[in-house]
């Protein structure tokens, strides 16, 4: 193009000359070595086999070449060779198609596939001869659990979609992909169940991608962040998992999830607040073991958010509050410390987070998060040794970093990590009173969010009671028979109504009978 | 390509100042638990000249953990003991904390003893400013010391943290504890805010707890000896010695110290103080010892559990009376009788001994309290203004002028002991070997 500029693109139908495609496709290729023009004779007619040598798997572009030898011994001419009657004779897996665009050419060739060109031809075929890269299905990082499947997703959408056609085999399940970033091509899908996914839902996430324009996509956080309710919010009002069963049990519920190709991780929408603390093994386990884990997870939610927080307001503030025996201990601690308690809570909170993310960075040989562990506890240590910070604000914050590893979902692990600074900042400027407005204003923010039209808090606020069963206890599997209510699932019905095992009540004899 | 907007100000200004504003306010109620000077206890004792002398403890946290690494226990002199005098209590306050260089702590305060002077003649006004102040809470514990309240606070702790939480302790650990009637701030200012009954709270002293010998002797007291000034001089003189005895000396509470109205009437020894606490139906905890019965030799040991009692006002002829029923539980605990193992019939020979001894403890107290003193410990006018309040209006005004004194109280105990342990006889009962 002008003023040496690369051509950007091509458009329109090919020529039937094969010199101007090729010279076409070799402009626009220009400066890509990687591009191969291989010109080769099918029977009378030139051709030329276009491809990216990193792209094709060089043991099936052979065997494509081999094969197209085969046929051209054939007395038609070779351009026939364009025609679907001919391809469908000789290529039966769809392996190879026919196309007649510039712009389906080149994507077909940035997606490592083979392109012949013939001569008085304005169609071109092209072979499927990718190479499929990227690591095998290994366990999910994020979300680990003990029980239940092992498998997670990883980069590749097509071994995604197969993990979770796996789990759903029904044709209700409806995968529809859109092709999101005017650069990277990168391809999305949308999976619900259809009869079980609300249609407004899924119309929703449809219109919300459909409006995205951005030159690239490469994880699923860029169309989170795009497509998300509140877009100022901290909190995640899409979920992002690793776990294919967890895709799976929320399709199920009536939710719709998001695959980004390229991207180890799928979106799930809508979510709900209480989903953010529940793990997908609390589903595995005994309802009664798993209901008293969700609640120390409770539990752990409120030490992480509060505990550094309260710890400060009562030494500053609410003396009254604490026992003689203990009001004298931790004054006692605390004699002769140069800091206030509040600086001392930032000081040890901001140690840690350099730790945390030095570990995060460290290279696996030094073996990161032991790092980030032993070194808490060892500057903590020196720190009280060195009578800079008290040896109980040592245990308050240890315990806060730690307990914060309770909560099942990264994303939000990060928000409530980060939520217990400004709570700090306000009990050490105004008591529990600054405690309790903080939480407050927490909670009326996250009340007011909300996730595609599903209020964030619920089924608790706005109360919708069938919903309880997944909240505050995990109900045994037996019990379960509706979907949560909220989502604007079409059939909330879920199981059959006499699941509850009912063991026959006669002892021993009956069975010697048989 | 949209152009860049110039950068605006104004909502960065906004936000900063939105954080920086609360910094700004200065936190000024915040105190550092570290800059508190915490105030355990404080003793009020009268002066020659009429003036108050209050005895502060102050403990010093630092150093009361300072040699924790080494023997494991809290530092001796970790308490600053001041003595300041005064006109009033905001006085003395004053100048406390003028010579405390970190903020008076009062939230913390464990008790208040009252010297027996200043029981007697300041109480109502310390009082007032003990309820007044904002940093107290109401239930510090008043008690009144057998003596000066500096010679009881001077003392060491010995197995607590500081003397307040000794004497918290001690109320607190009732068993075998029968002299358990500590009121706290609360309940002794209702008493003597109302007409219906009168307060009375423990009663303290230092003891030795190296020796029995130098155990001061209970000083039987009482506001109508005229002896009071000179026992009361010799107990000055008493623990001033013994002050110096640092490691050998403790605290034990003896009995109970009566009052009228705001002014301190009495004492009343360990026996009497079971006595009042049977009649409150206060007595959970308690040791009675008696009499074998029909053999001279050995004893019986009675832990009492439970009491119970209800009293029954009756205006008789326009003269008021009144029945208290008393129920008592009690468990052997020990017996060194040579009889017979434990039958129904010696359970109730020793509910019958039992009921007794209860009747003339209870018989003693009313003597001394009631008839001698005129004070209403008991709560006697409490239960008439419960039956009827228009008849309490009636009797209220000759109450403390003879109508307690002279009023009639039938005494009924029902003893009943529950238990013998795990054995009936007594060990090696089978003497024939």
């Amino acid at each position: 193009m002008a003023n040496g500029h690369v051509k950007q693109t091509l458009t329109g139908p090919l020529s039937t000359s094969l010199n101007e495609n090729v010279s076409n496709l070799k402009s626009l290729f220009d400066s890509c070595d990687d591009c191969l023009f291989q010109f080769i004779k099918v029977r009378q007619t030139k051709g030329c086999l276009v491809y990216f040598a990193n792209l094709v798997n060089t043991q099936k572009l052979n065997e494509v070449e081999t094969r197209l030898t085969a046929l051209f011994q054939d007395k038609e001419p070779a351009y026939a060779a364009t025609r679907s009657s001919f391809i469908e004779r000789h290529f039966p897996f769809q392996e190879v198609q026919e196309m007649r665009d510039w712009s389906n050419v080149i994507e077909s060739l940035l997606s490592g596939k083979a392109v012949l060109l013939i001569d008085h031809s304005d169609a071109v075929l092209y072979f499927d001869v990718a190479e499929s890269v990227g690591r095998e299905t290994s366990e999910p990082e994020l979300e680990r659990t003990v029980a239940g499947p092992k498998e997670g997703f990883v980069e590749n959408m097509a071994i995604n979609l197969h993990l979770i056609r796996n789990k759903i085999k029904t044709p209700a399940l409806k995968v529809k992909q859109f092709t999101i970033g005017t650069r990277t091509q990168t391809t999305v899908t949308v999976l619900y169940i259809n009869g079980i996914a609300d249609d407004g839902l899924v119309n929703e996430i449809h219109n919300r991608l459909n409006r995205i324009e951005i030159d690239g996509v490469l994880d699923t956080h860029y169309l989170e962040s795009m497509i998300s309710d509140a877009p100022y919010s901290p909190f995640p009002t899409l979920l992002t998992t690793d776990r294919p069963d967890r895709v799976a049990a929320s399709l199920l519920e009536g939710k719709a999830a998001i695959l980004v190709d390229g991207a180890p991780s799928a979106l799930l929408a809508p979510v709900v607040f209480v989903e953010c603390l529940h793990s997908s093994e609390d589903y595995y386990n005994n309802a009664i073991i798993s209901t008293i884990i969700r609640w120390v997870r409770f539990l752990g939610l409120f030490v992480v958010l509060i505990l550094p927080p309260f710890y400060v307001a009562v030494t500053t503030f609410h003396q009254d509050l604490l026992q003689t025996p203990l009001l004298i201990r931790i004054a006692a601690n605390r004699a002769n410390l140069p800091y206030p308690a509040l600086i001392e809570a930032l000081f040890m909170y901001l140690t840690y987070e350099l730790l945390r993310e030095a570990g995060l960075r460290m290279p696996k040989l030094f073996g990161g998060p032991i790092v980030t562990i032993l070194g808490l506890i060892l500057i903590s240590q020196a720190a009280v040794r060195a009578g800079i910070i008290g040896p109980i604000m040592a245990i308050v914050v240890a315990t806060t970093a730690l307990t914060a590893f309770i909560l099942p979902n990264y994303r939000f692990h990060q928000v409530v990590r980060f939520c217990g600074i400004p709570l700090l900042l306000l009990a050490g400027f105004f008591g529990f009173m600054g405690i309790l407005v903080g939480l407050m204003f927490g909670l009326t923010h996250l009340v007011s969010l909300r996730s595609f039209g599903v209020p964030y808090f619920s089924p608790v606020s706005p109360a919708r009671k069938e919903g309880w069963k997944d909240v505050f206890i995990r109900a045994p599997w037996w019990a379960m028979d509706t979907r949560p209510p909220g989502i604007g699932a079409l059939d909330t019905k879920r199981s059959g109504d006499t699941l509850k095992p009912n063991p026959p009540k006669q002892k021993e004899e009956t069975y010697g009978k048989e | 390509m949209g152009k860049s907007k110039p950068f605006k100000l104004k909502p960065l200004i906004f936000i900063v100042s939105l954080v920086f504003l609360p910094i700004l306010a200065g936190c000024w109620s915040a105190h550092e638990i570290s800059h508190l000077a915490i105030m355990d206890s404080i003793g009020i004792d009268e002066n020659e000249n009429g003036e108050l002398e209050v005895t502060s403890v102050m403990v010093k946290p630092s150093s009361l953990f300072s040699g924790l690494g080494e023997n494991g226990s809290p530092n001796q002199d970790a308490y600053i003991i001041q003595t300041v005098t005064g006109k009033n209590m905001v006085e003395i306050m004053g100048k406390l904390s003028d010579s405390t260089p970190e903020k008076l702590y009062l939230g913390h305060m464990d008790v208040v003893v009252f010297g027996q002077k200043a029981a007697q003649t300041q109480l109502k006004d310390c009082l007032d400013y003990l309820t007044r102040g904002i940093d107290f809470r109401p239930n510090i514990r008043i008690l009144v010391a057998n003596g000066t309240a500096k010679s009881v606070l001077s003392n060491p702790p010995g197995l607590d943290l500081s003397v307040g939480q000794q004497v918290q302790e001690l109320v607190n650990a009732r068993r075998y504890s029968m002299t358990n009637m500590v009121e706290d701030l609360r309940q002794f200012t209702k008493k003597m805010d109302e007409s219906t009954e009168d307060p009375y709270t423990g009663l303290i002293s230092p003891i030795s707890l190296r020796s029995n010998d130098e155990k001061p002797v209970f000083q039987k007291w009482s506001a109508s000896h005229d002896e009071a000034l000179e026992s009361d001089k010799k107990l000055d003189q008493k623990s001033s010695g013994e002050q110096n005895e640092t490691n050998s000396i403790g605290l034990s509470l003896e009995g109970t110290a009566v009052f009228k109205g705001s002014r301190l009437k009495g004492y009343l020894n360990e026996p009497e103080t079971q006595g009042l606490m049977l009649l409150r139906g206060k007595l959970q905890n308690g040791v009675v010892t008696l009499d074998c019965g029909d053999s001279k030799k050995g004893n019986v040991g009675l832990l009492i559990t439970d009491s119970n009692a209800t009293y029954q006002p009756k205006m008789i002829d326009g003269e008021p009376s009144l029945t208290a029923s008393i129920s008592v539980e009690a468990d052997i605990g020990q017996t060194t009788c040579q009889s017979s193992p434990i039958s129904p019939l010696k359970m109730d020979q020793l509910n019958q001994e039992l009921e007794e001894k209860m009747k003339s403890e209870v018989k003693d107290v009313l003597n001394l309290a009631q008839k001698q003193w005129q004070t209403d410990i008991f709560g006697f006018g409490e239960a008439f203004y419960k039956k009827d309040p228009k008849v309490w209006k009636l009797l209220e005004p000759n109450w403390r002028h003879g109508l307690l004194k002279n009023m009639d109280v039938d005494v009924q105990i029902n003893a009943n002991i529950n238990r013998y342990g795990l054995r009936k006889g007594t060990i090696g009962t089978n003497e024939t070997r």
